[in-house]
């Protein structure tokens, strides 16, 4: 029986998280607090709301994590929370095979949302890509390097991955 | 039973559409503007990522849904391309028992150049850099002063009746 396919975006997608974490990590505090134009927040709290996102997306598909708030924590503290994301995902996908499976949550409020299991994990990698892409922008504009993200740049480090240039 | 990658295909697709959408509304000298800190203009992201992800796709499912090159079509032509590409990914994603760590060889004939990747990296990198750009899309649109257009995958199931909400009470 194959692993199920949704194993290595969801890999990449905890490795990208991590990896822009470590890249961020050097920034200076102007640099943190820099905001590119239509991205969610300033760099530190794009983080920030990255990985609280993230285990909101866990929490509302049914994975059995407390939710958490992130919009005080430094650097350890949500490179932590990323780690115990990146382990709940890498609970959840084996055992949410069916896309069409409908999970409910309702947060406290009493608001209720019925959804594909398909549909949270589509939300849960957007979510990722589209806030990391918000802080590579912002690292761009700054004029600093960006870290390669990329499938190809996880595959190559994971060692599964190779490229034969021409000569 | 679906597998549940096929609904984040589905929309990746779905998410390319509405940007071209709201690309429509803009008037052409927006969309060639370089954006500092994207890829490039707006056309020229559109054609780079709907372009690569019928590259991957050929890749992945051996040509069965090749097409011409993207690079040089306008919005119109780049929405067909990118139904096509979108009804090549739901048709491979049925196929039965999809083994993520088949490897797969591509060769570019133009120059030699190899690459050997698992299927599984394979489709989470065409996810990755779809979204990638269709955000760096949508942060150009911003930085040119217009609205962008949700393309989450809440937005998405709202439109496809994958989520329901009812509020309190």
């Amino acid at each position: 029986m194959p692993r199920p396919l949704a194993e290595d975006p969801f890999e990449l997608h905890a490795w990208a998280i991590a990896g822009l974490l470590d890249a961020c990590e050097g920034l200076s505090a102007e640099q943190l607090a820099f905001a590119a134009p239509g991205a969610f927040g300033t760099v530190m709290d794009t983080l920030r709301h990255l990985v609280e996102g993230d285990r909101f997306q866990l929490w509302a598909a049914g994975a059995g994590v407390p939710l958490t708030d992130a919009s005080s924590m430094g650097s350890e503290q949500l490179r932590q929370v990323a780690a115990e994301n990146a382990a709940a995902w890498r609970g959840y996908i084996p055992a949410h095979p069916d896309g069409d499976e409908r999970v409910v949550d309702i947060d406290d409020s009493g608001w209720k949302r019925t959804a594909t299991v398909g549909l949270r994990l589509a939300q849960a990698l957007q979510h990722g890509i589209e806030h990391r892409t918000q802080v590579c922008t912002a690292m761009t504009l700054l004029g600093l390097e960006t870290p390669d993200l990329s499938g190809w740049g996880y595959g190559v480090q994971r060692g599964v991955v190779s490229e034969v240039l021409p000569q | 039973m679906s597998s549940p990658l096929a609904t984040a295909f589905e929309h990746h697709t779905w998410a390319t559409l509405q940007l071209i959408d709201a690309c429509r509304k803009l008037p052409a000298e927006a969309l060639d503007t370089p954006v500092p800190g994207a890829f490039g203009s707006l056309l020229e992201t559109l054609r780079h990522y709907i372009n690569s992800d019928s590259f991957y796709l050929g890749i992945i499912d051996g040509g069965a849904n090749r097409q011409e090159s993207a690079r040089r079509l306008g919005l119109d032509g780049l929405a067909r391309h990118a139904e096509a590409t979108g009804r090549g990914w739901r048709a491979f994603l049925q196929r039965p028992d999809l083994d993520p760590d088949a490897n797969q060889h591509e060769v570019d004939p133009r120059d030699g150049y190899t690459r050997d990747a698992p299927l599984g990296i394979r489709l989470a990198q065409a996810l990755h850099h779809g979204y990638e750009h269709r955000e760096q899309c949508c942060l150009a649109l911003a930085a040119l002063g217009y609205q962008s257009p949700d393309l989450s995958g809440w937005a998405f199931g709202a439109a496809t009746g994958l989520v329901e909400e009812v509020g309190p009470g």
